[in-house]
C-alpha cells in the first residue's frame, strides 16, 4: 500500500515499525475511534 | 615486495579473505585476482589459492552463521547496530532476506553489506547447516570464479603494476598504504549506503513520536481492519482510519504535500 501511495504521487511514505503495537507498548498518545465499536460484533469476532 | 609475497603470499591470501568475510572491510577481491594474476611469477598453485580462498570466505560465513543460529537476533541488531536506525536496519534486511530467501548468499558476496549480514541471517532463520554450507560454497565459487577470470584476463597489466610498483621501493610501499586506505573509505561509505538503504523504508515509533512532538505535519493513516481496530478501540492520535479492503477507493482522503505514515496491528 506504501508502493501504491508512492506510484499515485505521495512523495514521503513510511510503514510504522512494529505497527501499532509498538506504538502502544511504548505508552504513545492513542485516542478512541469516533465511533465507539460495538459489543455484539467484538463477541462476533472473538467467537468465530 | 615479491620477496615478501613469494614468503608470505598463501598466508596472506588466507587471512585478507578470512577477515573480509568476519566483516573487516578489508580488499580480498583485489588481493586475489593479484595472487591469480602472479601464481607462474610467484610459483603459486592456482589449486592450493582456489582451496585457501574457499577456506577463508567458508571459515568467516561459518562463523557468523553459527552465531546466527546461536544468538539470533541480537547478532544483526549487532551488526546494525552501526547504523543510525537499528530497528528499521534488522526487520529491513529479514524483509531482503525474506524476499529471495537463501538465495541471497549466491550473491550476497558482490554486494557491499549483504556479504556480512547474510551468513548470520540464514543461520537466525533456521536454515540447515547443509543447505547453508551448500549455497555459501555456490556464492564463493562464484566470487572466486569472477576473481580467477579477471586475474588471468589481465594477467599482464597487472604483472607490469607489480613490477612498476617494485621500482619504486619505499615509495611503492607508500602507495600501497594510500591506495589501502582508499578502499577502507570506499567500503565504509558503500557500508553506509546500504544500511541507509535499508533503514530509509521504515520509521521506527519513537523517531514518529519525536517528529510529531516538534510539530511536524505527518499525516498518520491506520490501516487496521475493522475486526483489529474493534478488539481495543484504540488508534494513534490523530490517524486516519482507512481499512485495507477500502484503501485503493478512499486514499485520495490522505492529503498530498506532507509526509505519510501508514501502520496496521
Amino acid at each position: 500500500m506504501a508502493r501504491l501511495l508512492h506510484t499515485k504521487g505521495y512523495s514521503e511514505v513510511w510503514p510504522l515499525l512494529g505497527g501499532f503495537d509498538a506504538w502502544l507498548a511504548l505508552g504513545y498518545p492513542v485516542e478512541q475511534y469516533a465511533a465507539r465499536p460495538r459489543l455484539a460484533s467484538i463477541a462476533a469476532a472473538s467467537a468465530s | 615486495m615479491i620477496y615478501f609475497l613469494r614468503q608470505y603470499g598463501y598466508l596472506l591470501v588466507f587471512s585478507v579473505t578470512l577477515a573480509e568475510n568476519l566483516g573487516v572491510p578489508l580488499p580480498s577481491f583485489p588481493v586475489a585476482l593479484i595472487a591469480v594474476a602472479l601464481a607462474a611469477q610467484l610459483g603459486f598453485s592456482l589449486k592450493g589459492l582456489a582451496a585457501l580462498i574457499t577456506l577463508g570466505a567458508l571459515l568467516g560465513d561459518g562463523l557468523w552463521y553459527l552465531f546466527g543460529r546461536l544468538r539470533g537476533r541480537r547478532v544483526l541488531r549487532t551488526l546494525c547496530s552501526i547504523s543510525l536506525n537499528p530497528d528499521s536496519c534488522v526487520s529491513r534486511t529479514e524483509d531482503l532476506f525474506g524476499r529471495h530467501g537463501v538465495k541471497s548468499l549466491l550473491v550476497a558476496k558482490f554486494i557491499p553489506g549483504l556479504n556480512t549480514i547474510a551468513p548470520p541471517l540464514a543461520g537466525m532463520l533456521g536454515i540447515s547447516p547443509l543447505r547453508f554450507f551448500l549455497v555459501d560454497l555456490g556464492g564463493v565459487g562464484l566470487w572466486l570464479g569472477a576473481a580467477f577470470i579477471l586475474g588471468i584476463v589481465f594477467r599482464g597489466q597487472i604483472e607490469w603494476l607489480i613490477e612498476w610498483l617494485s621500482a619504486f621501493g619505499k615509495v611503492s610501499l607508500l602507495v600501497l598504504l594510500v591506495v589501502l586506505a582508499g578502499w577502507f573509505l570506499f567500503k565504509w561509505i558503500e557500508r553506509r549506503r546500504f544500511y541507509r538503504l535499508l533503514e530509509r523504508s521504515r520509521i521506527a515509533a519513537p523517531e514518529l513520536k519525536e517528529r510529531l512532538d516538534r510539530g511536524e505535519d505527518v499525516v498518520i493513516v491506520d490501516l487496521r481492519s475493522d475486526l483489529g481496530l474493534r478488539l481495543d478501540g484504540l488508534k494513534i492520535r490523530g490517524a486516519i482510519w482507512i481499512p485495507p479492503q477500502e484503501f485503493e477507493a478512499r486514499y485520495k482522503e490522505i492529503p498530498r504535500g506532507r509526509p505519510v505514515v501508514m501502520y496496521c496491528t
